[in-house]
């Protein structure tokens, strides 16, 4: 039990990490690389300066100098991404003048400011894809069937690398080609190419920042499908907001008909109107509880999200927990946190019959994308199994809350 | 609050060190080892994890601290320590670094406090609170008083010493125990021809590491093919160690979690197995190595645990061609010998 998600600088190395072509060097004390690895099981072990008391007190750029020096002597790596700690940003280490000498040498290498204090990992997303794409602009050759997709962030998000494959994979079969800017796929040629791409989508409230960048910088067009695009009807938006054929999206919908129709009595003797909760991101927690509300037919008891503050404008969300409290007579339960050992009190007084969730607790998630028709799916059947779990005597079932 | 006296300097502790066995153990026996400096580095552990992951462990005044023998762990710092291990954190931001993170720290204890009413609660610091000096202390005896509980502060940095180690007396003494005492390792089981004509390399703290490379050359028949050190110190764990190996003629590599060195002296040694705790184990079986991790295999499974590892080894043999620090490590650099950059550290 503890905090879900990590710091800025967090999430600027993971986002780094996703990029094969670049090297994370941390610059802070021992332990803040650690801590993301043990805890997302990444387990890539970044050049970092663990730097200790001396650097406190008398400046920490040297040590970040020699770890320079020696960090291109070991790693191969295009390109070399100093991150920054809170303990180097409060001391103020001179690392910008580190980054240029070594760049003096012949070497690729940016300084990006990520420290803990500036905020959670989301941030740190920000924060690493505007300075990478600063490193590697080039003139754009307009290509309309390119798109950079912005606002999964890598290890941070459940299931990012399947969600990933799975929108290029739907990108295909609509004639368009994503630009893969995180995976095995990606390379700094890529993210060259992002100038290029005459679509930038955002497909989370994380992406919108870098996709107004880029559409402000070098034109192109930043959309967002608004909801996250969760089951065929996500499918249909995708389409829609690019003008692109829906015939994919039609086949998606006939597949998931008949999943639907072959689910039918099952769902009559374990499912219908049981209550359910949502843990998840904003953006996936808000299409999971639409999807699950308007076309499954559960009614929302709850919804935590881990992402996002209380004082965050979420009109979206609160519209919805506007909208089913009224219907239902009951106000929908709303939580903002990505503390476990508070999410679960939360759920053990307001959670719903089932509750899915897509947050990484212990084992690793492979296929878990929430993305189309796909994701429908995957959500449906974990309804299922949970259902299945349950008394099946729906006159049993505990009071709601 | 008494900050414990740093294992560097109470019992000699040293980080890092490659070379003769024999030349540490007259470093130690004169009373002089000399602490060695890295000028590389990757990410390690630092004594707060450590401090919170025997927080979890020691017996509370007869009762384990965990969440489930009403205890809570708060990390005071910002979000990201709190992955550290702790039930939750103060989150602090930058204006809570210019402003001071009393309030914050305040905020979270009453939250904590009114959430699950646990018995005590302990605040762990972080490098952000040290380095700004905020008033923990303070914070923590005035609401030992008003709640009722003991609020019991944990006075980690994150920079003021060099091994993880410190952790351990640091939460120790947050529950007015003494530092801990050296702990002697159970035997780790072994069985006779097991690893015969085998060479196994040993990834381990002194203590540990002792125990297992009895297990594996006196019971199981094995040949040493390297040990790495998780710290040596002037305890008699570390002197059996270095014994053995000047016994076999073979250096000694002391490192916390350096995948490079480690990467490094694999290479070299070519192990058929490799015994060590889950983030070493990660390094060596990049690499294909066969491993058992002591993290989580208790000593007297040890012999049925190897005979397994190296009968399976299938995931090994996958993560190898997996990309991956060992595919980015230079060829040049892998070329060089182990800790070619370890010198000895200046005195300020």
């Amino acid at each position: 039990m503890g905090l879900l998600y990590g710091c800025a600088l967090h999430g600027a190395i993971d986002t780094l990490l996703a990029v094969p072509d670049v090297i994370p060097i941390a610059h802070s004390t021992a332990g803040c690389s650690y801590y993301r690895a043990k805890r997302r099981g990444a387990g890539a072990a970044i050049p970092a300066t663990n730097t200790q008391e001396r650097h406190i007190i008398f400046g920490g750029a040297s040590r970040l100098r020699e770890e320079l020096r020696n960090a291109a002597q070991i790693v191969n790596g295009q390109l070399y991404a100093v991150v920054s700690g809170c303990s180097a940003e409060i001391v103020g280490d001179d690392m910008d003048a580190m980054v240029r000498e070594f760049t003096g040498s012949g070497k690729d290498a940016v300084y990006i400011s990520a420290p803990g204090i500036r905020g959670d990992a989301s941030a740190g997303y920000e924060i690493a894809v505007k300075s990478l794409l600063g490193e590697t602009w080039e003139e754009p050759r307009r290509d309309g069937k390119l798109v950079n997709v912005w606002g999964i962030i890598p290890w941070t998000h459940c299931g990012w690398l399947a969600e990933l494959y799975a929108l290029s994979d739907y990108f295909a079969k609509i004639g368009y080609r994503v630009n893969t800017l995180f995976g095995p796929e990606a390379s700094l040629d890529n993210w060259r190419r992002v100038s290029s791409a005459a679509i930038n989508l955002a497909l989370t409230r994380h992406g919108l920042p870098a996709a107004r960048y880029v559409a402000e910088r070098v034109g192109g067009e930043a959309v967002s499908p608004g909801l996250f695009p969760l089951g065929a009807q996500g499918e249909f938006a995708l389409a829609s907001i690019l003008g692109a054929d829906t015939a994919a999206a039609e086949a998606s919908r006939r597949k998931l008909d008949w999943q639907f129709a072959q689910s039918a009595r099952f769902y009559y003797e374990r499912v219908a109107q049981r209550t359910f909760s949502v843990v998840s991101d904003a953006a996936r927690a808000l299409a999971k509880a639409v999807f699950l509300t308007e076309e499954l037919g559960l009614a929302p008891q709850s919804v935590v999200i881990t992402d996002a503050s209380e004082g965050e404008a979420l009109p979206e969300l609160a519209e919805f927990a506007a909208e089913h409290g009224a219907r239902r007579g009951r106000p929908v339960r709303l939580l903002f946190s990505d503390t476990e050992s508070e999410i679960a009190c939360f759920l053990a007084e307001h959670g719903g019959e089932i509750t899915v969730s897509d947050v990484e607790t212990s084992a690793p998630v492979l296929t878990q994308s929430s993305f189309g028709a796909a994701g429908a799916e995957r959500l449906m059947e974990e309804v299922f199994a949970q259902a299945a779990a349950l008394p099946s005597n729906l006159l049993v079932r505990r009071d709601e809350n | 609050m008494i900050r414990p006296a740093d294992r560097e300097k109470r019992l000699g502790l040293i980080t890092a060190y490659y070379g003769a066995p024999e030349a540490l153990l007259g470093e130690y026996a004169a009373g002089n080892a000399r602490q060695r400096m890295r000028t590389f580095t990757q990410s390690a552990e630092d004594e707060i994890s450590r401090a919170v992951e025997e927080l979890r462990r020691i017996p509370c005044r007869g009762e384990l601290c965990s969440p489930a023998d009403d205890s809570a762990i708060i990390i005071h710092g910002p979000r990201g320590c709190a992955m550290a291990g702790g039930d939750s954190g103060t989150k602090l931001t930058e204006k809570d670094s210019i402003m001071g993170s009393e309030k914050k720290l305040r905020a979270e204890i009453h939250r904590v406090y009114n959430a699950s009413r646990p018995k005590r609660i302990f605040v762990v610091t972080t490098p952000v609170v040290a380095i700004n000096n905020d008033d923990v202390l303070t914070v923590c005896a005035e609401l030992t008083g008003s709640l009722g509980i003991d609020i019991l502060p944990v006075v980690t940095t994150g920079f003021k010493n060099k091994s993880p180690e410190n952790g351990i007396d640091y939460a120790r003494r947050a529950l007015g125990l003494d530092a801990a005492a050296e702990i002697r390792e159970p035997e780790a089981s072994a069985r006779e021809g097991l690893l015969a004509g085998r060479r196994v390399y040993i990834a381990l703290p002194p203590g540990r590491a002792a125990a297992y490379i009895r297990a594996v050359s006196s019971g199981s028949g094995g040949n040493i093919a390297g040990v790495t050190l998780g710290y040596a110190d002037k305890t008699e764990a570390t002197e059996e160690v270095l014994r053995l190996l000047a016994g076999l003629g073979l250096p000694v590599h002391v490192a916390n979690n350096q995948d490079y060195e480690l990467t490094n002296l694999l290479k070299s040694a070519v192990p058929d197995l490799f015994v060590g705790e889950t983030d070493n184990v990660l390094t060596a079986a990049r690499l294909g190595i066969a491993c058992v991790n002591v993290s989580v295999t208790p000593p007297e499974a040890f012999a049925d645990a190897a005979e397994t590892a190296l009968g399976y080894s299938g995931f090994a043999r996958r993560l190898a061609e997996a990309p991956g620090m060992p595919a980015r490590y230079s060829l040049r650099a892998l070329l060089r010998p182990g800790g070619w950059y370890i010198k000895p550290e200046a005195k300020l």
